[in-house]
C-alpha cells in the first residue's frame, strides 16, 4: 500500500516536472532576419549561447520571461527591441534561482538598442561594448556585474534600478547619462575606470555595502600603482 | 659473374639499410588516431621592470590547468584528419581576478570545445571553436590559441638525429593573425615501452602585434621567445609531452587611460601531456 502510494507520488512529480519542462518554449531561431518572443509562447528557455547577428532583429513583447540555463549567453549584434510595459515587464533570469547564467552582451555597433520595462537577474555579467542605446525602467537585480559599459559613446539610463548586484555599474572609456536612476543595496555601487564618465545624480548612488562611488585612478594613485586591471587582463588573454 | 652481381647487390642493400636506420620518418596518426587525454597547463608571470621608477612592485600570477579529450572525427582520403578537443575540466586562478571571476572563467572555458583539421606533419587548418556564441573575444582566455602555440610541426620527410627544420604557423585570433616561427631539432630517438620515441628540441618565436580592435593594445618590439622539449610517440603518431618556457617584453597601451606601460616582462610556462 505504502509502495503504491510512493509510486503514485513519484509518477505525479515526474509528470509535473515533464509538464513544466514541456511548457517552456526553446529560444527561437531567426526567421527572415527576425527573432520575435511573444507573451503567448512565454516562458522561453535558453540553455546555450545565442548570437543575434548584425543582420537580425530581436523583438521581445511585454510579459515575456526567458529562463536561462547556466551556460546561456546572449550576444546581441543586431537591432534590439526589448519592450516590456510597466504592467508587463520582460524578465530574463536564471532558470534555477540559486544558479547564474553568463549574461547579455550588447555589441550592436550600427544600430542603437532599445530596452524598456525589463528585469535582468542572476547573470554573471551584462555588458555594453561599442554600442549605444537606452535602458528605461530596467532593473538589474542580483547580477555579479550588473552592467559593464566599455568603449561606448553614450548609454542612457532612465529610471533604472541596480539592486543586490556585486558590482552594480562599471564604466570604462565611455559615458553613461543617467536620469532618476538608483544604485543602492549592492556591494559596490558605481566604478569608474579609465575614461569612464557618469552624468547623473550621484546622490542617488547610496546605501551600497562597501562603497557607493569608486574611481580606479584614485585607487591606483592612493596605492602608488601604475598598472590597471584592464592592462593585466589584456596581458593574460593576449600573451 | 653471378657471384659478383650477388655481392654487389648485397653490399648496396646493406648500405641502404644502414642509411635508412639513421633516418626517422615522423608522422602524426591522422587516419585511426587513438582517443587521447590531454593535460594542458599554462602559467603566466608578468611584472613591471624594477627600473621603471615604480614605488610599489607590481606583478601578476595566473595559472590555468585543463583536462581535455582529443578524438578523431573524420579521416580524409588526402591523409589529413578532423579532430575534436572536448574540454573535460578546468582549474583557473589569477591574483588579478576575484574568486567569482575564476568560477565564471572555469565555466566558460568548459564550453570552449574546438575542432581542427590536421595533416600528418601536424599542420593545423580550419581551427574553430564549436559554439560560435562562445567564440572568445579579445579579453577572454583562448584555449585554441594556447593549443596552437604548442602544437608541433613535423618535418614531412625522413630526418636524422641532429637535423633541424623550421615552419611558420599562422594563429588566428579575434582582430589579428600572429605568425609564429617554430623550429625543431631531432635530439634523440629511443624505444620506451615498445614505442619509438623522438625527443625534439622546440623553439618558438613571434612578435606580439597590435590588435587594432582592442582598446588596450599590446605589442612587442622584439621577439617573444619560447624554448623547450617535445616528446613524440612515433609508433602511435601522437604527442607524448611538450614543455615550453616563453619569455618576452611587451608594451601595453591603454587608449582609454592614455597611458603606456613599457617593457612589461612576461614569462609563460606551458606544459602538455597526453595519455591514451
Amino acid at each position: 500500500m505504502f509502495l503504491r502510494g510512493l509510486t503514485h507520488a513519484l509518477c505525479g512529480t515526474l509528470l509535473l516536472a515533464v509538464a513544466v519542462f514541456a511548457s517552456e518554449m526553446p529560444f527561437p531561431h531567426p526567421e527572415n532576419g527576425n527573432i520575435r518572443l511573444t507573451e503567448k509562447d512565454s516562458p522561453y528557455i535558453l540553455e546555450q549561447g545565442v548570437v543575434v547577428s548584425s543582420s537580425d532583429t530581436l523583438f521581445v513583447e511585454p510579459g515575456v520571461t526567458v529562463l536561462m540555463g547556466e551556460y546561456a549567453k546572449l550576444t546581441l549584434r543586431g537591432s534590439i527591441h526589448i519592450l516590456g510595459t510597466e504592467a508587463k515587464p520582460v524578465v530574463f533570469r536564471s532558470a534555477d534561482s540559486s544558479g547564474s547564467w553568463n549574461g547579455m552582451h550588447f555589441v550592436s555597433t550600427n544600430r542603437p538598442f532599445e530596452v524598456k520595462n525589463f528585469v535582468v537577474q542572476n547573470a554573471f555579467r551584462n555588458t555594453v561594448f561599442r554600442s549605444r542605446g537606452i535602458f528605461e525602467n530596467v532593473k538589474f537585480v542580483n547580477n555579479y556585474y550588473g552592467l559593464w559599459v566599455d568603449d561606448v559613446p553614450e548609454v542612457f539610463l532612465a529610471r533604472c534600478d541596480f539592486v543586490r548586484n556585486r558590482f552594480a555599474l562599471s564604466v570604462r572609456a565611455g559615458k553613461v547619462i543617467s536620469a532618476d536612476t538608483k544604485i543602492s543595496e549592492n556591494v559596490y555601487g558605481l566604478y569608474l575606470e579609465a575614461g569612464g564618465k557618469y552624468n547623473g545624480d550621484v546622490s542617488a548612488i547610496k546605501g551600497n555595502l562597501e562603497s557607493d562611488v569608486r574611481k580606479e585612478s584614485d585607487e591606483m594613485a592612493g596605492s602608488g600603482k601604475r598598472v590597471s586591471r584592464s592592462v593585466w587582463h589584456r596581458i593574460e588573454t593576449g600573451f | 659473374m653471378n657471384l659478383i652481381k650477388f655481392c654487389a647487390a648485397s653490399a648496396a642493400l646493406i648500405f641502404l639499410c644502414s642509411c635508412d636506420s639513421n633516418d626517422v620518418s615522423l608522422a602524426f596518426n591522422t587516419q585511426n588516431a587513438p582517443v587521447q587525454k590531454y593535460f594542458l597547463e599554462s602559467s603566466i608571470d608578468a611584472m613591471l621592470p624594477s627600473d621603471s621608477g615604480v614605488t610599489v612592485p607590481e606583478a601578476m600570477e595566473t595559472h590555468l590547468k585543463v583536462q581535455a579529450t582529443l578524438s578523431e572525427l573524420v579521416a580524409y582520403d588526402n591523409g589529413s584528419g578532423r579532430f575534436e578537443m572536448k574540454i573535460d575540466s578546468v582549474e583557473y586562478k589569477s591574483d588579478k581576478r576575484t574568486v567569482e571571476d575564476y568560477l565564471y572563467i572555469q565555466k566558460y572555458l568548459l564550453t570552449q570545445h574546438f575542432q581542427y583539421k590536421m595533416a600528418p606533419d601536424g599542420s593545423v587548418s580550419e581551427p574553430a571553436v564549436e559554439d560560435v556564441a562562445l567564440q572568445p573575444g579579445t579579453e577572454e582566455l583562448n584555449l585554441l590559441k594556447l593549443f596552437m602555440k604548442v602544437q608541433p610541426i613535423l618535418p614531412g620527410n625522413p630526418v636524422k638525429v641532429g637535423e633541424t627544420w623550421e615552419r611558420p604557423v599562422e594563429i588566428p585570433e579575434s582582430g589579428k593573425t600572429t605568425t609564429v616561427y617554430k623550429s625543431f631539432t631531432l635530439e634523440e630517438v629511443y624505444v620506451h615501452d615498445g614505442a619509438q620515441m623522438a625527443k625534439i628540441n622546440m623553439t618558438v618565436k613571434y612578435k606580439e602585434q597590435i590588435d587594432s580592435t582592442a582598446n588596450v593594445q599590446m605589442e612587442s618590439k622584439n621577439f617573444i621567445v619560447g624554448e623547450g622539449t617535445l616528446l613524440f610517440d612515433n609508433t602511435h603518431g601522437v604527442v607524448s609531452s611538450v614543455n615550453l618556457r616563453f619569455t618576452g617584453h611587451v608594451n601595453v597601451t591603454d587608449l582609454a587611460a592614455g597611458s603606456v606601460i613599457p617593457d612589461m616582462h612576461v614569462l609563460q610556462n606551458i606544459k602538455l601531456r597526453s595519455e591514451f
